[in-house]
């Protein structure tokens, strides 16, 4: 039985967007009474957060919209799945000038790729991007302060033009040491904010477990294997307490999990935002044994408007399979021990007179 | 960097009916145990605090580990009030301890997990390893919930600990050593 139940979207959007999730009425339920989200979530899509701007302030592709980007996707994933040609030339040194790992010498093909099918579908209408608000599907503006704190991120990185680029530059080069590099590249937090808040999709790895129980909520991330313990009917630690996926409190909103975290570390999962991010996210059950995720970034430092935005989790048999990222971090070692090869290199070649 | 070995040696998990956290004895980290608010969910879930590192025991039989991993893969089972885990498929890259006590990928630990009262719990658990040990062993000990009123599992970065004895010689200036 399948009844349909309206859930109004917080924040300013409230008002002109609603969207409608069919509850099942016979979703497992705890002892109190409230939804027990336990279960494994596959979040793999091929909706992206940001609109493409080609899609303007349109929140739905059309069914032909949606066929033909499941259909190019299929294609690339199966031309990447041919054999190769064994007898190949190697890549030229320094890639062939393409786009993608390093020019083309070879990176993540299909096989590591598991970023979904389709894009995902709300109400049966396929969507253009995860955020909803602002209107145009994007990230608002950064404020002078954010944009700022991005230019300086940026300016940590150049073209590999096989040379070390960055000593004549002032001030502190990319690979100074490890802490100049992004946390998804030394194994701290997963790109893509899988582990969030917000936790949102990436290329691989989407699957999230959730465990709950009567005072906690439980949310393994696939990805860098990021368990994030959600306190129930809580109050959060002292703000000076400081953590990499902030501090989560919980509470039940009718049959929703409503979750409010803070107190990130200066650099969240979440690529733009600070230490002042607030985080709502609302958990609701859905269709299929799946779970219907909405959420709201604040972070009035960071970006000049609060935005929203939401997608489904639908429900996997999968299991999480252990995902030890350092373990096999030799990449973070080799790119350090690369940046002092180039600079010896340029010290070699300067002191030739070349 | 290495999860604590053989799963559930000195950690700590609520009893059958209870989440709790706690620090098991003679244990640098602690345990938060997110269990099913009853028996009969398909799993029971662990997260250490030490190192972050996670668990998942399956309730229903898993069938073999695809492939040996850090934390092993477990299949539970209930005998009475006493939950038992079968742990195959490690990695035999992991110690006991830091005096180096190893075992191989074929070690085979049954863990038993029984409530004594609402906030202890007796950890029992049989090494199994014939490339290793002439014979199984076994330890046991008692496992205490943390009574203060906002224990709670930290979040542990052993990674941000580790960084500069891995890759601290390619510092582009050096620290002292």
């Amino acid at each position: 039985m399948i009844r349909m139940t309206n859930l109004a979207f917080s924040g300013p959007l409230c008002a002109l967007l609603w969207f409608c999730t069919c509850v099942h009425a016979d979703v497992p339920r705890t002892q109190q009474g409230h939804p027990d989200l336990t279960g494994t979530y596959n979040v793999a899509t091929l909706t992206p957060l940001q609109r493409p701007a080609e899609f303007g302030d349109k929140l739905y592709l059309n069914r032909d919209e949606a066929q033909k980007m499941a259909a190019e996707a299929a294609a690339a994933k199966a031309q990447d799945d041919e054999a190769s040609d064994p007898n190949r030339e190697a890549p030229p040194s320094g890639g062939d000038g393409s786009e993608g790992a390093a020019g083309n010498v070879g990176g993540y093909n299909a096989f590591w790729i598991d970023n979904g099918e389709q894009a995902f579908e709300v109400d049966g209408k396929f969507r253009t991007s995860i955020i909803t608000q602002p209107a145009n599907g994007r990230q608002p503006a950064y404020t002078p302060t954010g944009l700022k704190r991005i230019m300086a991120f940026y300016s940590l990185f150049g073209e590999n033009t096989g040379t070390a680029w960055w000593m004549d530059r002032p001030g502190p080069g990319p690979y100074d040491h490890m802490e100049m590099r992004p946390l998804g590249e030394r194994c701290i937090l997963g790109f893509s904010s899988t582990g969030g808040p917000p936790m949102l999709p990436a290329l691989y790895n989407n699957l999230k477990r959730i465990v709950q129980t009567d005072s906690h909520v439980m949310i393994l991330t696939e990805m860098i294997h990021d368990a994030r313990v959600i306190r129930l009917n809580d109050t959060h630690r002292p703000d000076n307490i400081r953590n990499w996926m902030g501090d989560s409190i919980g509470r039940w909103d009718g049959d929703t999990l409503v979750v409010e975290t803070k107190n990130f570390r200066k650099r969240p999962a979440l690529y733009g935002a600070d230490e002042n991010l607030r985080v709502v996210e609302r958990f609701t059950p859905g269709e299929g044994g799946g779970l219907h995720y909405a959420f709201e970034v604040h972070n009035p430092t960071a970006w000049q408007e609060s935005w929203y935005g939401d997608y489904p989790w639908p429900a996997t048999q999968d299991k999480v399979y252990e995902y030890a990222c350092h373990e096999g971090n030799y990449a973070l070692g080799n790119i350090m021990r690369g940046a002092r090869i180039l600079e010896q290199d340029a010290k070699t070649d300067a002191a030739a007179g070349q | 960097m290495v999860p604590r070995s053989a799963p559930g040696l000195g950690a700590f998990v609520g009893e059958p009916e209870v989440s709790g956290v706690a620090v098991g004895p003679g244990h640098a980290g602690g345990a938060a145990s997110m269990q099913p608010s009853s028996v009969g969910k398909d799993s029971v879930f662990i997260a250490y605090q030490y190192a972050g590192a996670t668990r998942e025991i399956y309730m229903e039989d898993p069938g073999e580990a695809p492939v040996d991993s850090w934390m092993g893969w477990s299949h539970g089972t209930w005998d009475g009030d006493t939950l038992v885990v079968k742990v195959t498929g490690q990695l035999d890259s992991t110690w006991f301890d830091r005096a180096g006590n190893h075992h191989s990928a074929a070690m085979v630990v049954t863990e038993r997990y029984t409530p004594l009262s609402p906030n202890h719990l007796l950890y029992e658990a049989t090494i199994e390893d014939p490339a290793t040990f002439t014979k199984p062993w076994t330890i046991r000990m008692p496992l205490y919930r943390r009574m203060e009123p906002n224990a709670q599992l930290m979040e542990f970065r052993c990674v941000e600990f580790v960084e500069e004895l891995m890759y601290g010689e390619w510092r582009r200036e050096p620290l002292p050593r």
